[in-house]
Formats: C-alpha cells, structure tokens, sequence
C-alpha cells in the first residue's frame, strides 16, 4: 500500500466523518459504514458469526485496524488512548473465548465482527502485508514504554471483570493498559450508578442500551488519528496533510485532545537524593502566625513556640535565725557622748505667789432682789 | 429659806379634779389645773398665732410669779427678799409646773435666766412666760418696762436675758448683725444701753 493510498484513503475516511457528523444522531447503534467497517455490534449479531480462523483474523487486522493497533510511535499520540472504548465496547458484547481457543497474540478476537464484513481487504497477501506491519510495530518493549512520555490517565472507574478483559486485549495486542484511556468506560457504566458491583452481564446490558452513535463516531474518529500518527513515522512527506486532516477532524467538535495529553511526567527525587543545606544556612525554628479564620475545628491549633525549658529548681537553703540577736532599738548609728549637752534647770515648782492677777473689781453684791434687779436694768 | 411644796397639789379624785395652792398675793384660794401632754400642747402651741402663744405664755407666767410672790406676802416682800429667796421660790414654782430648772447669772451688771431641761416647746414661748413670772412677782411693769430676750439654746440650758425695753432691743439688733450674745452683753455693759 502506497502513501498515496492511504492519504486517498484517509481522505475518504474523512469525508465519510464529515458526512456522519452531519447526520442526525440515532439511538441505536450503527452498524456498517460505507466502507464496510463495522466497529459496534451487538451480543445476539457477534453470536452467530463464526469464530475466525488465525489468518482470516490477520487479514482483519491488516485490512482494517492495522493502523489502530500499537506502536511506538502511538504510545505517547494523545489521539492513541481513545482507541479503546470501542475496542471495549465490542469486547463486553462478546461471550469470553473458548479456553482450548489457540489464537495468535496479535489476533484479536474482538474484532472478529469485522472479519466477516462485506468489506474485508481484497487479498491475503495485503492482509499478510499488514499483518506484518502491524507484527512490527505491535511489539513493544516495557523498556519503550517507561522511556517514552505518557499522558496523564485518569483513574478507572470499571469492575474487576472489565479489567481483567481489559488486561486480557493488552496482552493480545503487546499494548500497555496506561496507553487506553477509559472514556468508553465511562459511557458504558453510568457515572451515578457504583460500578463496582455491576457483573459482567449488566455490563452488557449497558453496552447495548447507552451505546450511541456518538460512541461509535469517536471510534472512527480515533482510528483516523491513529493511522495519522502512524502515517507521520513511515514517510515524512504526507506529514503536512495528515496534520491538515487532523485539524480538519479538530474543527468539527470531535473529541479534542487533553489538554494535559503531551505535558512530560515530573518525576520527583528521592528523598536521600536531596542535599542537606548547610550548618550556616540553617535558620532558626520559627512558627508561622496562624490567623483565627484558620483555626477552624478541622485544624488543630499551632504547636507552641519552642521556648528553652525553666530551671531547675533545687532546695532552697533557709535563712539563719536572726531573731536572737536583733535589736529594734538600735538604728545602726552610735551616739558620741561628747555630742549630748548638759542642762541644768532650776526648781520651780512652787510658784502660787509669784504673780498677781489685777482685775476689774466684780458687781457689788446685791443685798436684796429688789436691788439686784434694779442694778440689772440700769444698763 | 427652803421652799415649802407641801400640798402644792392636790388630786381630787372622787370628783375629778386637779387643784394648785393658790397665791396668797391675788388673794385667791387653789386653783383647778389640768394635765395636759407635753406633745399636744407643743402642737397647740405651734399651730396657734404668735399673739396666742405670747398670751398663753404670759397667763402662765403670770401665775407663776404670783404663787412665788405669795410666800413672800406680796411683790413688796419680794423686792425686800434676798436674792437666794427669791430665786428659790421662782424656781419651785417653774419645776412644779414642768417647765425646767430656773437658776440666775450676773454677767457683769446684766442679769441672765438660765432654764435647764424645758419641755419641747418653741424658746419664744419661755421667754414671755418669764416675763409675765418676774413681772407678777415684782410687780416691776407697774414702774418701767422690763423685757425678757432669748440669747441661746446651748448643751446646758436655755439663756434669756432680762434688760430694760431699749437695752434689750439694742441686744437684738446685735445679735441679729452677728454678734455672738456674750459680745452682746459686753457692748451692753460697756456702751450702755441709753444712747
């Protein structure tokens, strides 16, 4: 197949996505598209296809997913992750193989709707051409993976049982699980119901009743972006047109990449890795100030400052008594006999008649009361 | 002379009556007396006009000076009396009635009546009832006017002066510019009261 070829054939690819885009959505869920490509099934249709032989299996492959699968270059596409939940989807329809079953690893047998579709490649030897390019690049190293840079992927959110199909397709395809993101596990599983408890047959249930065309439109989309990327690593020419076509695909409100999708990992050092900073550094202990809005009942108080404990206190030695020899009287100052006078006084304890007292000579007497109240009211 | 209060007195029980000895100066024999409570006669006193207290005063002084007269034989004897005599008489009758400790003070020529533990009456009320005593004793109204003038209530006793009307009014008017009553009584003696 030439580059030619495959740009023809993206393009027409293209157009077709343009032309479902425009398409009034329908509940249920398509089936074939113009090409033949038949990517969503259901249980009772995948039930009476007969199971598919290695080779034919191959051919399916390479005919129609071979750029879809994994490769290196792939891992680390943002547009790669979304390869899975139609791959998923397919996957719970499906009854679980048979366990004598010998197929390939790189068979898929969820894809073995699409083995018997009207538009299977036209030989074998383009079958056997593409199973080889997809044998190339299918294998992956652990090495590889680690090396290259991966998107973030969110937490999945599907049973033990879907994982472990899930881990089952990985080891058919070499493909990392990190590599599929689960937005199909998102669809299938309703987000307000615990997916925990959910078995593999309400799985299926699921799968039948909220799979929507627009499921299947970002499959197709997926597988577009999937066969760009891989187109990118073989020839570097029709590099410029499967980025037009990407942006084309872009422009039309498909499924756009995470934002986060190409941001590198940040790997942290180890702990013993960091240096221990300087004695001459170092800064003392200090707590920062914590304000009362953020003293709530969640968070616990600051620790105290780191403060230098008290002394220790010892016995104390008492004092001596002092009360035996303590003189209040004594001021602690000495008297000098030579600075206290002698007085000499004179006795004078006898003086009654040293003075006379000269005064005005009294009122006569009155001799009768007639008299004195006439001395009374002569004034 | 010792004043004699024998049956000064007397309860007529079987007919009611209280009876005073009469004064042998008016000439009238006992006289009917009533016991009437300190309090409401204080009231009477207080709610009556100045004039009825005066002549309510004045009528018991009267009496008063007349019983003391008559152990005296009159208000002759009394001005012929000594001093003691007639102080001893006055008191008796004023502590029979109820009304205080009479007693006399000279300050100087002024002669003062010190009334110890009165009744709760007004002290204007003492001082006509003084008056009226003196007067009826001396019969002193019938030749100048004698007036007697409230100096003090002091802790032990109540003071009157007894003066002449003019020397008692200049005292007033003294003591009504702030003079104390002792300086009073020394402007008295030594400016007179004749200007």
């Amino acid at each position: 197949v030439t580059d030619r070829e495959r740009i023809s054939r993206l393009e027409a690819l293209l157009a077709r996505v343009k032309a479902r885009t425009d398409e009034p959505r329908s509940d249920l869920p398509t089936e074939h598209t113009e090409n033949g490509e038949q990517h969503a099934e259901t249980y009772e249709e995948a039930e009476l296809i007969e199971e598919p032989t290695d080779d034919v299996a191959a051919a399916a492959i390479g005919a129609d997913d071979f750029l879809e699968s994994s490769h290196p270059e792939a891992i680390g596409h943002p547009h790669a992750d979304s390869r899975f939940p139609a791959e998923s989807s397919t996957l719970q329809a499906l009854p679980p193989p048979p366990p004598n079953s010998s197929n390939n690893a790189f068979v898929a047998p969820d894809s073995s709707p699409i083995v018997l579709s009207p538009t299977s490649p036209a030989s074998l030897e383009e079958a056997f051409e593409q199973y080889e390019m997809v044998s190339e690049v299918v294998e992956v190293t652990p090495d590889a993976e680690d090396d290259a840079v991966r998107p973030s992927v969110p937490a999945p959110i599907m049973s033990d049982e879907a994982f472990a199909q899930a881990d089952e397709l990985q080891l058919r395809v070499s493909t990392p699980i990190e590599e599929f993101q689960s937005q199909q596990r998102l669809v299938v599983a309703p987000s307000s119901r615990p997916v925990s408890g959910v078995d593999a047959g309400e799985l299926e249930v699921l799968g039948e009743a909220d799979l929507e065309s627009d499921e299947v439109m970002d499959v197709e989309t997926d597988d577009l972006l999937s066969r760009t990327s891989d187109m990118d690593v073989q020839s570097s020419r029709p590099t410029r047109q499967a980025e037009e076509m990407i942006a084309t695909i872009l422009s039309t409100g498909l499924d756009a990449p995470p934002e986060n999708a190409n941001r590198p990992v940040l790997e942290l050092q180890d702990e013993d890795e960091i240096e221990e900073p300087p004695p001459s550094s170092r800064r003392p202990v200090s707590h920062e100030e914590v304000h009362e809005q953020e003293l709530t009942f969640e968070n616990d108080p600051p620790p105290s400052p780191l403060m230098t404990p008290p002394p220790e206190s010892g016995p104390q030695v008492a004092l001596a008594d002092l009360s035996g020899d303590f003189d209040a009287d004594f001021s602690g100052v000495r008297k000098d006999p030579a600075d206290e006078p002698v007085v000499l006084r004179a006795p004078l304890a006898d003086n009654s008649g040293v003075a006379v007292v000269v005064a005005p000579s009294p009122p006569r007497a009155a001799a009768t009361f007639g008299e004195l109240i006439d001395v009374a009211l002569s004034i | 002379m010792r004043v004699d209060l024998t049956s000064a007195v007397r309860f007529d029980l079987p007919r009611g009556a209280v009876h005073t000895t009469g004064s042998g100066l008016t000439g009238q024999g006992e006289e009917r007396a009533v016991l009437i409570p300190v309090a409401a006669l204080a009231e009477a006193l207080a709610s009556a006009p100045r004039d009825t207290r005066e002549h309510v005063a004045r009528a018991v002084g009267g009496s008063i000076g007349r019983r003391a007269a008559a152990r005296f034989g009159g208000s002759s004897g009394v001005r012929d009396a000594d001093v003691e005599s007639v102080v001893e008489s006055l008191a008796a009758e004023i502590a029979l009635a109820g009304f205080g400790v009479l007693s006399l003070e000279r300050w100087g020529k002024a002669l003062v009546i010190l009334l110890e533990a009165p009744p709760a009456f007004d002290s204007q009320f003492f001082a006509p009832l003084l008056e009226a005593a003196l007067g009826a004793a001396t019969a002193w109204a019938t030749r100048a006017s004698l007036t007697c003038l409230h100096l003090s209530n002091d802790d032990d006793g109540s003071r009157f002066l007894i003066a002449r009307g003019p020397s008692g009014e200049q005292v007033r008017m003294w003591m009504n510019s702030g003079v104390t009553w002792a300086e009073a009584l020394r402007r008295l003696q030594r400016d007179g009261g004749n200007r």
